[in-house]
């Protein structure tokens, strides 16, 4: 059996490159069924996103050329000559195509790592591929251990507990100040990328309403339609502020916008409601005597790029951790997949020796018609003794390489040297199969069920 | 005896939901305490029983001693902190609230000889004392409590001022949500201890001989009741949120303090003292 990746992403192939690959949701159910047909793969699970489109296989019965193959894959899905992506491709093998979909799942090789949507996407995979019946024992399991890895590795590290964008960062600030953000109003002032990304974090956060204010009323209509806001009049008494828990501001007036005295009125107003102000202006909108106010927490650009650059560092510090977590559970996929091989081929081979064992006892017993009893006991001792010995390196050696990607091979070897057939010696894809094994680890109770 | 060894298993339990707090505050993860929240509800239980056992062996309500007393008072404590951890979540709360708890308990049952003055076993039979007791600890446990979610707030509110961050910062519950609980901690813990107040001069009318108002419980309770209502009718009034709440339950809780030392302590020729 042959488990493994092959595909391109943001670390091998600039966007230019992965844009020609990109499989399409109407398009990847005919690349999944196309891969079973044509390629002769057994298992298949297609990974779509914006950063990477890898294509995971599993083949039971080990053809030369299998990269060439699905290579060739490559070529039908961007039209290209092999020549021109060849050099982007990446292919992993056996341990290593499970550690890569463990890490894939778990964010760590993603362009901004501890991304929560890449699990997401996985999982989104992974599902299309069960519906279009290509994945089977080994898929179901390994995608469900990988969605599983994925979270244990959100709930045990902070690799994706910060925000590591300003726009989040603002969003996050927000909640440690209110909790949730249901029920609370948030303003936008003047406009520009940064504001109107931050407003829509907000409001996809759960903030309630969305005011916006732009001394050009025209200009806040616009926005406000477009953010699925509410246009406000600005005025320069900043009475939007007393409906507001949240500002952020980004005018280009070469002034400040919001000075203390005149927060101070809004304050009393407010009846000392907290008010989070963002400023994201520069030249700033916000006098920063503001953030000596009670209640009011007031932060700039540089504010927020810092907490930035303090989470990315942090993410970075917990990579440790999570390859630690991700070795555990590799190990652990690759004896249950060792175990599930080893043990029916150990058996097969041993029951082989067991049946040549008896047919040469009955056949010389029936050739020499003078052993005596003790004598048949003698025999029987003797021939389970030698095969026994016979059996002992192979069945040894097997054991001892189950955890690494060597033990397929071992098991391929003595299945083909001695014809052995085993229960799972399936000549074709079976699928819709699902794991009667018992769970590698508990958390393979969170593999999804569908 | 059994009540003793029931109060041991508390605190041993409190030891284990401190150690448990600690670890999960320790690692960066999001895991839930799922130690610390069992043994925090295991320690509300066998503080429980261990009370209920030695009311059952003194026949009355066991608040005679010192000793009772505070044990009282720590179960009113483990309870909250049992809801801090479990309900409310706020662990970084838990592990300063346990520790204090902990030495409380041991506090506790190392005070055996005093006993409350005068004939403490014959009042404790009145049922109004029977309210007036846990009503006013149980109020004690919450302005306490408060106290500890100011203590964070403050310290949150701080860092976010000042823009430089804690190692423990995304371990501390939103400002909001804060200040919303201490507030609540506030307006419960001054319900019961207005019903504390009613039910005790209640009982005074019960056991005139035995008391005086110019007792330094009575006194410093009426205090404190005053010092709330302020609190209450300035946030209702002029909007007194977030540190503001934090600095008034902090003060409070050094009321209380000074409450219950003078109370039990300075008052010693009246019903409230120890000797």
């Amino acid at each position: 059996m042959l488990l493994s990746v092959l595909g391109l992403s943001h670390k091998t192939a600039p966007v230019e490159i992965r844009e020609k690959f990109a499989i399409s949701d109407r398009a990847l159910a005919e690349a999944l069924r196309g891969l079973v047909q044509r390629y002769g793969v057994d298992e298949a699970v297609v990974l779509s996103t914006c950063n990477r489109v890898e294509i995971y296989t599993v083949q039971r019965q080990v053809a030369s050329g299998t990269r060439g193959d699905v290579c060739d894959f490559f070529g039908e899905l961007s039209g290209l000559e092999r020549g021109l992506y060849n050099d982007y491709l990446y292919r992993f093998v056996g341990d290593q195509a499970v550690r890569h979909v463990f890490r894939v799942a778990s964010s760590v090789d993603s362009m901004i790592v501890g991304e929560p949507q890449i699990l997401g996407q996985v999982k989104e995979a992974f599902h299309k591929a069960m519906d279009c019946g290509t994945t089977g024992l080994i898929f179901n399991t390994l995608f469900s251990r990988a969605l599983a890895v994925g979270k244990k590795v959100r709930t045990e590290t902070s690799i994706g507990r910060s925000a590591v964008s300003v726009p989040y960062a603002a969003v996050e600030l927000a909640r440690k100040i209110f909790g949730t953000l249901g029920g609370k109003n948030a303003v936008v002032v003047g406009s520009g990328d940064m504001s109107e990304t931050t407003a829509k974090h907000l409001k996809h956060a759960g903030v309630e309403n969305l005011f916006v204010v732009n001394r050009t009323h025209e200009r806040a209509v616009a926005m406000a339609s477009q953010l699925g806001g509410i246009p406000v009049e600005f005025n320069s008494e900043l009475e939007f502020l007393v409906r507001s828990d949240i500002m952020i501001s980004s005018t280009s007036s070469p002034h400040f916008l919001i000075r203390k005295s005149a927060l101070e009125s809004i304050m009393q107003k407010r009846r000392n409601r907290l008010l989070f102000l963002i400023d994201i202006a520069v030249p700033r909108d916000i006098d920063p005597e503001v953030n000596a106010i009670e209640n009011v927490y007031l932060y700039n650009i540089d504010d927020l790029e810092h907490i930035v650059e303090k989470n990315v560092q942090e993410r970075r510090s917990e990579l440790e951790r999570v390859e630690l977590i991700i070795d555990g559970e590799v190990t652990k996929f690759l004896h249950w997949i060792a175990s599930r091989d080893i043990v029916p081929t150990v058996r097969a081979f041993r029951a082989y020796l067991d049946d040549i064992r008896r047919l040469e006892i009955e056949r010389s017993v029936k050739n020499s018609h003078g052993f005596t009893h003790e004598q048949l006991l003698q025999i029987e001792y003797f021939s389970r003794a030698l095969i026994n010995k016979i059996s002992h390196l192979p069945t040894a050696k097997m054991k001892q390489h189950a955890s690494t990607g060597k033990g397929f091979s071992y098991c391929e070897l003595l299945r083909e040297l001695f014809e052995l057939k085993t229960d799972d010696t399936r000549p074709s894809r079976d699928t819709n199969e699902t794991s009667t094994d018992p769970p590698v680890s508990p958390s393979m109770n969170d593999a999804p069920k569908r | 005896m059994v009540d003793t060894i029931l109060y041991i298993c508390a605190t041993f339990s409190l030891v284990v939901t401190f150690i448990a707090t600690l670890r999960l505050l320790w690692t960066k993860g999001e895991t839930p305490n799922r130690i610390g929240i069992p043994a925090a509800w295991v320690a509300v239980g066998c503080m429980g029983l261990g009370l209920l056992v030695n009311g059952l062996q003194l026949g009355s309500f066991p608040a005679a001693t010192l000793k009772d007393s505070l044990l009282l008072l720590s179960f009113f404590l483990i309870a909250t902190n049992a809801v801090v951890i479990a309900i409310l979540r706020f662990d970084l709360l838990a592990a300063i609230l346990t520790p204090c708890i902990i030495l409380l308990n041991i506090m506790s049952l190392s005070f055996d000889r005093l006993v409350k003055a005068p004939s403490a076993e014959s009042y404790l039979q009145s049922a109004f004392a029977v309210l007036h007791i846990p009503f006013f600890l149980l109020s004690y446990a919450l302005f306490i409590l408060a106290a500890g979610i100011g203590i964070l707030y403050i310290a949150l509110d701080y860092q976010m001022k000042n823009k430089s961050y804690l190692r423990l910062f995304n371990r501390f519950p939103p400002l909001m949500r804060m200040d919303h609980y201490t507030h609540r901690c506030i307006t419960f813990g001054f319900v019961f201890l207005t019903v504390g107040i009613v039910t005790g001069w209640l009982f005074a009318q019960q056991v005139r001989t035995m008391f005086s108002y110019m007792d330094a419980k009575v006194l410093s309770s009426v205090v404190l009741w005053l010092y709330y209502i302020v609190y209450l009718h300035l946030r209702m009034r002029i909007g007194w949120i977030g540190k503001r709440t934090g600095y008034v339950a902090i003060t409070g809780c050094v009321l209380i303090v000074i409450a219950y030392v003078s109370g039990n302590f300075l008052g010693v020729s009246n019903i409230h003292g120890y000797q």
